[in-house]
């Protein structure tokens, strides 16, 4: 889902900013055929609206909130629960935290999380962390999104922002905080502080951390056995038919 | 003009097919050449040599040729239709089995399969008997308008759908959830031939209805179709040659 093309223009003129389709091509360095199109057929991107916003200096998530299905994207506070920030932490960083605690010498801390998000299952590691029930099949239904879809844009890190922020409002949580985990707005613009993932992580409690990791082993494992069998099923049929 | 589009367009399916064949029986590498034809895979080498056995026995030349040897006036054309029935039968069993489909299994081999098999050549030999054609004419359209002669292709179509019709849903599947992308699209693409070939079976009436005059048209659906089918084949085997499953598919644990 986008936001509307004429919702679009209003917005741009309220907010004094040209519509046009090249000067607009230029702020958010999309081609103006591009941008044209996405007016013209009254479907544009949030990130076309945040690429504005931050051509000319207005804050993503300000600009995000004045539309209408937005409007209450800065109504709770925009700093990310510890959860969600350890979601964003590779699997990898976490078995060198857990290998530093076992022997500091040996395995020193890094001082960085090495592993940039989103990374392979980070946006299904964050629907988990917030989810205080049945937060798929809600994001499914309000946001009209048949529900195994849903599964697979998560299995592959397609979460859209508008399904992020209807995640963060069904469990009331921060609602910009999914549409950094998206990758729509920066860590900075999500007053995300920039070694938030190396604190969370070095305060988690150890049976936190072998928890986490657990669950996340469990993850890799059903992903690698998935990848597999599909991998089994495609190399049987082009043998068999080819 | 309706003769050069069918020269053509029987033309262009015998420069596909029998490529196909040709190269699939001389490949140096796998299949290993005739040897594929005593092999399970060997079933679509033999499908390709039938099927395009019967669209040469059809190009005019060569039907006249054989009808100064066929005993039966018209009998090429009996040669041609069998050909093609069998041809099918050996692509239905190929996929029933990749596809792993029980129910195509059941309907396309064992005794069933083979009744079906032989009351569809049967038909096509009783109603050549009982059609009136003195001279050759490839595909019996010079006597299109015979109500035997019709019995006659719709046998062929009938039998084609049948063995077909079961695979449909098998192939849509696959065509929906193949893992491996160029899969997906072999798998729509023998998807659409299907889908042509039993369509022309059901549209069957409005050919009847459309006159002798249409039925190059209609024709032209076949060659399309098989076209779609084979290049669905050859897609499967590019992608067994290449190995494309196993580059794409990727169970590398590396995030570099």
């Amino acid at each position: 889902m986008a936001v509307s093309g004429s919702d679009f223009k209003q917005w741009l003129e309220r907010r004094g900013i040209t519509t046009s389709a090249s000067e607009l091509g230029r702020l958010t360095g999309l081609h103006r055929v591009t941008v044209g199109n996405q007016i013209r057929r009254g479907n544009v991107p949030e990130s076309t609206v945040v690429g504005v916003a931050r051509g000319v200096g207005i804050d993503p998530i300000a600009a995000l909130a004045d539309f209408k299905e937005y409007q209450d994207l800065d109504s709770r506070p925009r700093s990310p629960t510890a959860a969600e920030v350890l979601s964003q932490v590779h699997h990898a960083d976490l078995m060198v935290e857990l290998q530093h605690r076992f022997h500091e010498d040996l395995f020193p801390r890094n001082d960085k999380v090495k592993i940039d998000f989103p990374h392979d299952g980070s946006h299904r590691a964050w629907i988990d962390a917030i989810d205080t029930g049945d937060v798929r099949h809600d994001v499914a239904e309000k946001t009209g999104t048949a529900i195994t879809y849903l599964f697979t844009q998560l299995s592959e890190n397609k979460l859209t922002p508008i399904q992020a922020v209807t995640a963060a409002r069904v469990s009331g949580t921060s609602m910009v905080a999914g549409l950094v985990v998206v990758g729509l707005i920066t860590m900075e613009e999500g007053d995300w502080p920039e070694d938030v993932r190396e604190t969370a992580l070095m305060v988690m409690k150890n049976e936190d951390l072998v928890e986490l990791i657990q669950q996340r082993l469990n993850l890799l494992q059903r992903r690698l056995r998935q990848r597999k069998e599909a991998l089994e099923y495609a190399e049987k049929l082009t043998d068999l038919i080819g | 003009m309706n003769d050069s589009v069918y020269v053509i367009s029987v033309s262009l399916m015998l420069i596909l097919l029998g490529g196909l064949t040709f190269h699939r029986l001389t490949s140096k590498t796998t299949p290993e050449g005739a040897r594929a034809l005593l092999r399970p895979s060997g079933r679509l080498a033999l499908m390709g040599i039938l099927l395009t056995t019967a669209y040469v026995v059809s190009l005019p030349g060569i039907y006249a040729m054989l009808e100064a040897i066929v005993p039966i006036s018209n009998g090429t054309d009996f040669i041609a239709k069998v050909c093609a029935m069998t041809a099918v039968a050996f692509l239905g069993v190929h996929l029933a089995i990749a596809y792993n489909s029980e129910t195509a299994l059941g309907w396309i081999v064992g005794l069933r399969g083979a009744v079906a098999l032989g009351i569809a050549a049967l038909g096509v030999f009783i109603t050549l008997i009982a059609a009136d054609t003195p001279e050759a004419s490839p595909r019996l359209v010079a006597y299109a308008d015979q109500p035997a002669v019709e019995v006659n292709q719709w046998i062929v179509l009938a039998y084609t759908a049948y063995i077909l019709g079961p695979l449909l849903s098998p192939l849509f599947r696959d065509s929906r959830s193949n893992p491996l992308r160029f899969g997906r699209l072999a798998s729509r693409l023998i998807f659409i031939g299907f889908a042509l070939s039993i369509g022309r079976t059901l549209a069957y009436p409005l050919e009847l209805h459309a006159g002798p005059e249409a039925f190059y048209v209609f024709e032209l659906v076949t060659h399309v179709s098989t076209a779609c089918v084979v290049l669905g084949l050859w897609a499967f085997a590019f992608a067994r040659k290449n190995q494309l499953a196993r580059k794409k598919l990727d169970i590398d644990l590396s995030i570099k």
